[in-house]
């Protein structure tokens, strides 16, 4: 062990070579970014989480139609965390002289644990975050019109009477269905008993809501989980909405492609500059096999090296993430309503572990290359060229796909991004062999100088090629990146327009429809499209009758248990979109009975095409065959539906009409108008929820940004590495040149040239390669539309032509000011 | 007492794209403790490969060498390595020194390899012995070659090696410089009693040798 002790002495020096400090400062970058955007999405992440989790009233919910086990929330509470429950159920409401179904949620002190409960009392007093009193019930507003109540009215449920005192205006987990038609009203846990409606049989949905310290809750949901068993859900926001669960997907995705592509860039510039220290030490490896090294020795020197060098990066880089993302979080808390929730430590330390393995990774080949160096190396010249660099970057990107897959935990983006990272290094590579072609014949009808530029190139062809491909890559993703984060970006915000749905009108009768058309329209809101719907529930796919209990999955089992709304209609929906199959001619007046299934519920319950579906729509049982799959999007706020079906198959059924649309704030106390004319449809306001999905929206584009800083810098990282790697290799021979009698000015002309060159073409066959795949990634991938950015093409090149100038200018000048016998005499 | 080294029938044989392309074959030899044999021939004859079989630096295509008593055939790369430790010292006509190590740390890395706990005082003694006292913390970018191979000279000798094999000692070398240095390595042979394979081809210096070897 003395040689390595005695190796860290010569450390220090080490560091000082231009090569280790290109190694560094990849590093540097990597483990930065992977902590600086891991602590960041950390916090985003939780502040995102929290905001979601206000659609829950809770940060974990566990569901159930049985009572749940008193010791779950001891054991909760004994752990710190807070806790509340209630209980749903339908009921019938007794006035004096009227009736009505409603919804009753009893809830115990504390409810709700996230979000915001607002009720508003007799004296128009907003009431936050307080639950009724005993003896107290508060009601939807619909329900007092529909029953010509007032405040202050008694009503009776079951066997007990209340007094109504306040009117419920906002309730966070309400419309986890936004199918819940029944008004509801709210009650004191504790009077429950009073009433004796629950008993046995009664339909009952129990909840136990928690919340707390975000690793109390993952310590809480391993220990529940165990003990769930098959009558118990754990609910996340995730499942009870779509439409966030669909902004929140995006998100991520787009999250883990930013990350991504820095590490690859990252890597790529340590491998380059990793590759040029091994060569440049070969000669010193031989030297110390000449002196009795042996080849493990000389390892434990050099990685060593490495490993301090590592060490001495990561902790800079941990410091300098946590400086930057601290003032990112500052820069960002001013546009964001919410705080974010305090930092862990977790990201930064997991960034350097991750950097680690990528380091030694991109980094252990060319140390072992180096280790077995022939000592013959002394007494002959050292290769020009680096053999066998070619399956040292293997070993460096399947460590580096294991990492992505760590890190980004969707398999479908890990595989398309690698096949496109795959496809476009082949197609860079095969764009830049043909354009060499192509210089070489231009060359022979140029001026010397210029002549000179590309005989540079084609004279090193392969190293021209793997430098414009490597070069490519990196403008490839700044393209893509930037195309999805300015244009795509926009687009899927543009989703959710000005005008995008905020009501929902809902149990719209059928000799309704006329009156309410008529009565939107005169009031200004025309081109209002009503969608009929029944409720129904699935008995069978094909001779298989469906059971909760044939899905792992709770969300399967729920879909199994539950009613759906489904729909019919002789022409698909505008906003969505066929992924298999065709949809149905009506005009053929004996056309088939058949279904059309949205994917997501197809995949969930193992639906495809062909099957047969039967459905039990009031005693009535409905079959037909899949004909079609939907793509839908659930953050559109327009209206969907999981099944769709033929005309002829349904219409007779009984049917209440749907509908959403846009309602101005100045004509929002119309529709209270509205409801008071057509008492039994209900009007749902969905303005607040859309809201918290912009601002999720918002939120990640701020994410998107910062990754995007570090994808930047790692491409300019990855170009210097290119540019410094081939440095030697040119110094030796301009410095021919010059012996040969060129003029300093003839090779900076060339140089210019071939920088020139070499930055156009990596930017051209850049913007082809990253228009490809960006339309692959938007299309594909996000699912939104692609257009051609043609101003940023011509960016590209420019920048491509100026970056390679600005790197390369360094390297010029610095050779110039050696003597050509300087330089020779120091190979 | 064994030869220092002693080859017997050596053959190198190095693969072209086409044909097998031989070097030599039938090489013989033997060096006793303390004698000294040049190498000579014109550029391409297969010095530096003779010398990098007879030091165990690569292996020949058949016959054998044996280098301080042991068949190097029949050791691993390794145990190669091991061998050459602090018994055999190299000149190299590039001189080869590690350009981030000032000339003290150069010549104390075999004795480190060692780890002998009187390096540093062996390694200042071996430069002041080449005349280097002033230059010891020096790097040798700001050395002059014939400085560079003096550091060279020392980091061979300070573990006073039973045999020194040199590639072209003094080729880098102006004519006064070179035989300054060339000097030197004879002064320190002697002294310390070393054998010496010399692959060169100056006259003056392989006349210098008790035995003479051509290569054509």
């Amino acid at each position: 062990m003395k040689i390595v002790t005695n190796s860290f002495r010569f450390f220090r020096r080490e560091l000082l070579q231009p090569e280790m400090r290109l190694v560094f400062l990849s590093l540097l970058l990597t483990v930065t970014a992977m902590a600086t955007v891991g602590l960041l999405t950390d916090r985003i992440a939780g502040a995102l989480q929290r905001q979601s989790n206000e659609l829950l009233g809770a940060d974990l919910v566990v569901a159930s139609s049985r009572a749940i086990p008193d010791e779950w929330r001891q054991y909760a509470t004994g752990r710190g965390l807070e806790t509340s429950r209630f209980m749903e159920f339908p009921s019938v409401l007794i006035t004096a002289d009227d009736s009505s179904l409603t919804e009753v949620k009893a809830v115990g002190s504390g409810y709700p644990l996230r979000g915001q409960f607002i009720a508003r009392d007799r004296d128009n007093r907003l009431l936050t975050n307080v639950i009724p009193l005993q003896g107290q019930v508060w009601v939807e507003d619909n329900l007092l019109r529909k029953l010509g109540l007032t405040l202050g009215d008694e009503i009776t449920l079951g066997q007990a009477t209340f007094r109504l005192s306040a009117v419920i205006e906002q309730e966070p987990d309400r419309g986890g269905n936004l199918f819940a038609l029944a008004p509801r009203v709210l009650m004191n846990l504790d009077d429950l008993p009073a009433t004796e409606l629950i008993g046995e049989g009664s339909r009952v949905r129990h909840r136990l809501l928690i919340a707390g310290d975000p690793d109390l809750i993952n310590a809480y949901q391993n220990w529940i989980k165990q003990r769930l068993g098959q009558h118990y859900q754990l609910q996340s926001v995730r499942e009870s909405r779509p439409e966030v669960n669909a902004s929140l997907d995006r998100a991520e995705r787009f999250l883990s492609l930013s990350l991504l592509v820095t590490l690859v860039l990252a890597s790529l510039a340590t491998w380059i500059a990793m590759q040029a220290w091994v060569k440049k030490r070969l000669i010193h490896a031989a030297v110390l096999r000449t002196l009795g090294l042996t080849r493990h020795q000389i390892m434990g020197i050099y990685l060593s090296h490495l490993l301090l060098l590592t060490l001495f990066a990561c902790l800079l880089a941990m410091i300098i993430s946590w400086v930057l993302q601290g003032m990112f979080v500052s820069v960002m808390q001013s546009y964001m309503a919410a705080t974010l929730p305090g930092a862990s430590i977790m990201p930064a330390v997991i960034a350097c572990v991750l950097g680690l393995a990528l380091v030694f990774a991109f980094s252990l080949p060319a140390y072992w290359q180096l280790a077995s160096t022939s000592p013959m190396l002394v007494l002959r010249s050292v290769p020009d060229r680096f053999e066998r660099l070619n399956w040292s970057l293997l070993w460096g990107l399947i460590v580096l796909m294991a990492v992505l897959a760590w890190l980004t935990s969707d398999a479908e983006l890990l595989l398309v991004s690698l096949a496109g990272l795959v496809g476009s290094i082949v197609l860079l590579a095969l764009l830049a062999l043909g354009l060499l072609a192509m210089l070489k014949r231009i060359g022979r009808y140029l001026p010397s100088s210029y002549r000179m530029g590309i005989h540079a190139l084609t004279r090193h062809r392969r190293e021209t090629v793997i430098g414009i491909s490597v070069f490519g890559l990196a403008f490839v993703f700044v393209i893509l990146l930037t195309l999805i984060r300015t244009d795509l970006l926009d687009q899927w915000r543009d989703r959710l327009p000005p005008d995008t749905p905020n009501t929902f009108l809902i149990n719209i009768k059928h000799d309704e429809l006329p009156g309410i058309t008529r009565w939107l329209s005169d009031n200004g809101l025309s081109n209002i499209e009503f969608s009929p719907t029944v409720r129904a529930r699935l008995i069978r796919i094909n001779e298989h009758k469906v059971s909760g209990d044939d899905y792992d999955s709770p969300r399967a089992k729920r879909l199994a248990k539950r009613e759906f709304n489904l729909s019919w209609g002789d022409t698909l929906p505008s906003h969505n979109q066929l992924s298999k199959g065709q949809w149905w001619d009506e005009a053929n007046a004996n056309v088939p009975p058949q279904w059309s299934v949205e994917s997501g519920i197809a995949e969930t319950l193992g639906i495809r095409m062909g099957d047969e579906l039967a459905f039990d729509m009031a005693g009535t049982l409905v079959t037909g065959k899949v004909t079609s799959l939907r793509e839908v999007s659930w953050d559109s706020f327009k209206v969907n539906f999981f099944v769709i079906g033929t005309t002829p198959m349904l219409a007779s059924l009984p049917t209440r009409y749907i509908s959403s649309f846009y309602v101005p704030v100045d004509k929002k106390p119309l529709m209270n108008a509205m409801v008071r004319q057509y008492p039994s449809v209900a009007v749902l306001d969905v303005d607040a929820l859309m809201k918290r999905v912009r601002n999720i929206i918002d939120k990640v584009s701020y994410a998107a940004e910062a990754a995007f800083v570090f994808t930047l810098m790692a491409s300019i990282l990855l170009l210097i590495a290119i540019v410094a790697s081939g440095r030697h290799v040119r110094r030796k021979e301009n410095a021919l040149f010059r012996a040969m009698g060129a003029t300093t000015d003839l090779l900076k002309r060339a140089q210019r040239f071939e920088f020139i060159l070499m930055g156009g073409s990596a930017g051209l066959i850049a913007v082809l390669v990253a228009n490809l795949l960006a339309w692959v990634v938007s299309v594909e991938l996000l699912g939104i539309g692609f257009r051609f950015n043609l101003p940023l093409a011509v960016m590209v090149v420019a920048a491509g032509i100026a970056l390679m100038l600005l790197t390369g200018w360094g390297l010029l000048t610095r050779q110039q000011q050696q003597t050509p016998d300087s330089i020779l005499r120091q190979s | 007492m064994d030869s220092v080294i002693k080859a017997e029938n050596l053959e190198k044989e190095v693969a072209t794209a086409e044909s097998r392309f031989q070097i030599f074959s039938e090489i013989n030899l033997q060096l006793e403790v303390a004698q000294s044999l040049a190498v000579v021939g014109a550029s391409g004859s297969g010095k530096s490969t003779l010398l990098g079989l007879l030091a165990g630096l690569d292996l020949p295509t058949s016959g054998h060498v044996r280098l301080l008593g042991q068949n190097l055939s029949e050791l691993d790369e390794d145990g190669r390595a091991r061998l050459r430790a602090g018994k055999v010292g190299f000149v190299f006509q590039s001189f080869h020194l590690l350009p981030s190590l000032t000339a003290l740390d150069n010549v104390m890395m075999p004795m480190e390899l060692l780890s002998l706990d009187d390096a540093r005082a062996r390694a200042e003694a071996a430069l002041s012995d080449v005349g280097l006292d002033k230059r010891m913390h020096h790097y040798p970018a700001q050395l002059s070659g014939g400085e560079q191979q003096r550091v060279a000279l020392a980091r061979a000798f300070v573990l006073q090696p039973e045999i020194l094999f040199a590639d072209e000692p003094t080729g880098n070398l102006d004519h006064a410089t070179g035989r300054m240095v060339s000097d030197l390595m004879f002064d320190l042979v002697d002294k310390h009693q070393t054998a010496i394979v010399l692959a060169t081809h100056d006259d003056a210096l392989s006349q210098r040798c008790n035995r003479i070897m051509e290569l054509e």
